[in-house]
């Protein structure tokens, strides 16, 4: 009986909704939406078949490229021991004391300077021989240290002053012989004017074996940035501290002591036996020097304990025992600008197996923050100064480059970025953040650098260059950022073991007027180009498909149902609690959205999800203001009176008379709806407020904001998704009138 | 009129200004960061004492964390005196540079409205009169297409196209403050009509295209109603339905939109002004809200809810005024 009754109304509802098809299809409008969006979805079900490439892949260019200009590639000396180990070559970075020269060290004693070029200095590609240590058997030097440490004002011309900090040079060999010397240039003390030479030699033999590089308090601890000096002349002199310190951790199987010394003059400062076996990593020094000139740390990894010791006492701060072995070539990893230990956010990052861990340098607390596919060789962050996390976070395994946001709190992870000669070689030494172009500079053990810039939610390579193809070095040492005092340029240099110094520029070269990435639509590769970023735009365009319905779809049904509730409450109930309603949407309602927006977006995570939250609580006042207008004028109608009359509940009136009315309405705002969310997101994404790591139309626009003249002369690659964005909403347009014809039957005669 | 409704409405409009107050400082205060800190660090840098560190974070509104309730007391006091500070990063008063910035977005728009409701409400009149011929699915289609284009779409390729490619347009549609009250002199106007024309041509034809689509569809719904009927029955001149009974009534429909989109358009017109960098009080706002510039993007939120508030309590007015079955 319900069974026949059942298939009855089914019947019944078939044949009404064949009616109703009838009517829609005749409307132009509503047979062309359909089309559309019927192509839109064939294209989204078919996308994972016709995307070609990883939309996100960034597409080095193999050839055609932006190249970091080869500024220098001095042959400094041959040496056997270059083969060893190639050390990188040490520049004082600090523009004012001038980085002139570059200083390159041989495990067999020697260190040279080697001229950067400009008036009055070493030419570029000249090699000074500033020192040679004789050294016992078996033991060998460690690359030299460069750092500033005085600093003293110079008169330039009339009234013009300059700080001028003098450089001085300090190497350390295994057998525990120390040597500091000034750096000295002759004339009146005019850095980089004649050739260098050493002076004020101190020297200090402590018979002690040591066994891991030097490290300077007045070095920064990671390449790639300038010195911080947090122990310079004339405040650390006015303020009672001695002058710098150096570190060394001496001893052997398993028993291992850290040593500082004080480097001006050179006397023993103090001395901390560690109690772990291990072979523990470079100590490195953090803390506020402004704020607590007393309370600058040291840190240092070893086994799977980290501790943590007072720089000037060698007192004992706390030690922690992460229970997991830490990576040793890793190391203690501190952003730059917890360097300097700007309070609160003091903490560094370590690494164990496939994990990085955030340590809090306070009391040692860590917890887990990132973890990849396999295991790490290398940190980097770009700068964090003053905010709670650096903003990139670069996670290096041996083939891959992992790029984190460390603002979305680590939950927002790009794709991998691979190069392609990394199949020969592979990510060899931590990358450098290049504050000045923003860059990261990563390279592998055969000589491949290349220069990646994330912004908001994309990787942008800035430019590709490969030392192999100028000379088959065997090996080369890790990078080394270098201010060259007279242009100001950024470079970076590194040894390679045939003995040269090569100095490349930390920007790329623009070889052809478009960039490097840019490709026009060709058949074989790139059926629809390549964007300003080198990603496919095909691959893109396609890709967008399911994301933008995602956005959509989900946005019109939180919108609608929000509305039409809120709708009922206040144009039906009214009373206080309907003002209320109302109060609540008009406040969201004018307030400007845009301004909302932003905000709303910088503290959700990237997500769908989140995008989709952010734009329905924007857009459902104007869905329920729409709906209002129409609740209240259904209500004055006397349908509804009579209704009331004859005693029907609310409820009952509703359903029946509301929601029947509403209907064509409803069903026009969902397609409004679906085609106003998709725009929104695409504006947004537009103007970079809303970061997705999927790719959407609105995505794919973004670079245009910057890059408007490349649109211009290169339209491939903001036509499709510009076409795209507006067919699909056109189509929710045109259904929508589609849909008007239907359910609004006065409609039809005209 | 009945005045226990007028003074209702009053009220409405005073408790979404404080409700509007409240969520602006609050949303802000949402957003990762400190400002405070920033101010800080280059305090540090300068070797600044504590001492003159705290005072600077007083002045800032900054002063025992962005959370103090005594700051949000302060905040509410300033605002309804209108005395919104200094910006961050220029130090200047927000004050002015709201006074500054606000003429150039009200002109945009201002003009941009009235053009797109001259040239909107006539052509959807038009395609009713036309309803089932040619010319009506033309204008109809026409509008549809155009109000559809996502707004920075047409933006930016109207941008491209004009500035980019052919050259014909300066890159960006500044011009002086005072240009603003000289525009009867005829070279001063042409020099503004170049900066302007993109800009106020892009939100003139999404604008104007939305006017006919709800002139047309409110035109088409009256025309089904009974008093229609009764007027054809009475031998009235379809012109005289048109205009005189019609197109009065689907004012109402168009006139909320209108105000509607009006504090849509503070925040549309964002985009635009983004886009052809247009020195007005909404490419501010972006700004200074990306860079977390708590006096700044407050005070021009403000202004902006201020104006878009009484844009829309006023219209209920209007509403009563031109129909005569809403009560007020």
């Amino acid at each position: 009986m319900t069974a026949s009754y059942r298939k009855e109304k089914l019947r019944f509802q078939l044949a009404q909704f064949r009616k109703q098809w009838r009517i829609y299809y005749r409307s132009t409008y509503g047979k062309i939406g359909f089309y559309i969006l019927l192509a839109f979805a064939l294209i989204t079900i078919l996308s994972p078949v016709l995307v070609l490439h990883n939309p996100n892949i960034f597409f080095a260019p193999q050839e055609d490229a932006y190249v970091a200009s080869l500024e220098l590639n001095a042959h400094v000396a041959s040496s056997p021991s270059w083969n060893v180990s190639a050390y990188p070559p040490a520049a004082s970075a600090l523009s004012t004391s001038g980085s002139y020269v570059a200083y390159t060290g041989t495990p067999d004693g020697h260190v040279y300077a080697v001229g950067l070029g400009g008036a009055g200095g070493p030419a570029a590609g000249e090699v000074i021989n500033m020192l040679n240590v004789t050294l016992p058997a078996n033991a060998s030097m460690y690359a030299p240290l460069v750092f500033p440490l005085n600093n003293y004002q110079r008169f330039v011309s009339s009234g013009y002053r300059v700080v001028s900090f003098d450089n001085y040079l300090a190497v350390v060999t295994t057998d525990g012989f120390i040597r500091v010397s000034k750096i000295q240039w002759p004339g009146s003390n005019v850095p980089g004017t004649g050739t260098p030479f050493l002076s004020s030699n101190l020297t200090l033999n402590t018979h002690a074996n040591v066994v891991l590089p030097p490290v300077s308090s007045a070095q920064p601890t990671t390449y790639g940035l300038p010195p911080w000096v947090p122990f310079d002349s004339i405040d650390a002199v006015s303020l009672g501290f001695s002058n710098g310190q150096l570190y060394l951790v001496t001893g052997a199987n398993g028993s291992y002591v850290i040593n500082a010394y004080n480097d001006y003059p050179l006397t023993p400062a103090w001395s901390f036996k560690l109690n772990g076996t291990a072979l523990p990593s470079i100590p490195y020094m953090m803390g506020d020097y402004y704020e607590n000139p007393n309370q600058v740390s040291l840190i240092i990894e070893q086994g799977s304990n980290i501790t943590s010791l007072n720089a000037y006492t060698g007192q004992l701060q706390w030690q922690k025992n992460l229970n997991v072995t830490l990576n040793t070539g890793v190391g203690v990893y501190i952003p730059y600008g917890y360097q300097v230990g700007f309070n609160p956010f003091n903490k560094f990052y370590v690494a164990s197996g496939n994990s990085v861990y955030m340590v809090n340098a306070t009391d040692g607390t860590y917890s887990k923050i990132i973890t990849v596919q396999s295991a790490i060789t290398g940190l980097a962050s770009s700068q964090a100064i003053a905010v709670p996390n650096p903003q990139y976070f670069v996670v290096q395994t041996s083939t891959e480059l992992y790029f984190e946001n460390g603002l979305a709190k680590y939950s927002q992870m790009f794709n991998p970025v691979v190069l392609p000669s990394v199949q020969k070689g592979t990510y060899a030494f931590p990358p450098v953040f290049n504050g000045n172009t923003r860059n990261f500079v990563a390279g592998t053990n055969i000589g491949d650098f290349i220069a990646i810039s994330p912004s908001s939610s994309k990787l942008t390579i800035k430019w590709l260059v490969s030392y192999s193809t100028i000379s088959h070095d065997a090996k080369i040492s890790s990078t080394v950022l270098m201010i060259n005092s007279r242009t100001g340029a950024q470079s970076f240099a590194f040894m390679s073991s045939a003995g040269n110094l090569a100095v490349y520029s930390t920007s790329g070269q623009d070889i052809n007027p478009f960039p490097p990435t840019l490709h026009a639509p060709s058949g074989n590769m790139y059926l629809l180009g390549t964007n300003t970023e080198g990603q496919d735009v095909w691959s893109q365009l396609i890709a967008s498909f399911a994301p933008d319905w995602e956005v959509g779809i989900g946005v019109a049904a939180v919108t609608i149902v929000i509305s039409v509730v809120v709708a009922m409450i206040v144009g039906y109930l009214g009373g206080f609690i309907g003002s209320l309603f109302e109060t609540i949407s008009l406040v969201i309602f004018l307030i400007p959205f845009i301004a909302l927006l932003i905000v709303i977006a910088s503290i959700l995570n990237p997500s769908l999800e989140g995008a989709i939250f952010v734009l329905s609580f924007v857009s459902w006042p104007f869905t329920t203001f729409t709906l209002i207008g129409l609740v209240r004028s259904i209500k004055s109608h006397s349908f509804v009176e009579a209704a009331k009359v004859s005693g029907a509940r609310s409820m009952q009136i509703l359903r029946r008379h509301m929601l029947s009315n509403m209907t064509p309405l409803l069903a026009y705002l969902t397609a409004v709806n679906i085609g106003g969310a998709v725009a929104a997101i695409a504006t947004l994404q537009f103007l970079g407020v809303v970061s997705l790591t999927t790719v959407t139309w609105g995505a794919m626009l973004q670079p245009v904001l910057n890059n408007f003249y490349f649109a211009a002369i290169a339209p491939w690659w903001i036509l499709p998704p510009s076409i795209a964005l507006t067919m699909f909403i056109f189509a929710f347009v045109f259904v929508s009138r589609g849909m008007d014809e239907v359910v609004n039957p006065r409609l039809r005669r005209r | 009129m009945n005045p226990y409704l007028v003074a209702r409405k009053i009220i409405q409009a005073v408790v979404l200004i404080v409700l509007t107050v409240v969520l602006v400082y609050i949303i802000y205060r949402l957003m990762p960061g400190n400002p405070a800190e920033l101010f800080l660090f280059s305090a540090k840098q300068k070797n600044i004492s504590p001492a003159v560190q705290q005072h600077i974070l007083a002045s800032l509104g900054l002063a025992g964390g962005k959370w103090n309730f005594e700051n949000f007391l302060i905040y509410l006091r300033d605002m309804f005196t209108f005395n919104f500070g200094y910006d961050y990063f220029q130090q200047q008063s927000v004050l002015q540079i709201i006074e500054y910035r606000m003429p150039f977005t009200l002109f945009l728009l201002g003009t941009a409205a009235v053009f797109s409701f001259i040239i909107g409400l006539p052509v959807g009149i038009l395609a009713t009169w036309f309803r089932g011929k040619k010319k009506e699915a033309a204008i109809n289609t026409t509008s549809l297409i155009l109000s559809s284009i996502p707004f920075f779409i047409l933006g930016v390729l109207v941008y491209i196209y004009f500035v980019a490619y052919l050259k014909l347009f300066p890159v960006t549609a500044s011009f002086d403050f005072a240009d603003l009250g000289q525009l009867y002199n005829p070279q001063v106007l042409g020099y503004v009509l170049q900066r302007i024309a993109l800009p106020l041509l892009s939100l003139i034809v999404v604008e104007a295209a939305a006017h006919v689509l709800t002139m047309r569809a409110a035109m088409v719904s009256i025309l089904g109603e009974d008093f229609i009927t009764t007027a054809r029955a009475k031998g009235v001149p379809e012109g005289r339905i048109m205009f005189r009974h019609a197109a009065r009534n689907a004012m109402i429909p168009v006139s909320t939109r209108m105000a509607l989109e009006f504090a849509l358009l503070t925040s549309g017109a964002v985009i635009v002004e983004i886009i052809f960098s247009y020195p007005g009080i909404g490419n501010q706002l972006f700004q200074a809200t990306l860079l977390a510039d708590y006096p700044l993007s407050e005070g021009a939120l403000f202004i902006i809810a201020l104006v878009v508030i009484i844009t829309y309590s006023i219209i209920d007015f209007v509403h009563a005024w031109l129909d005569p079955r809403i009560s007020l």
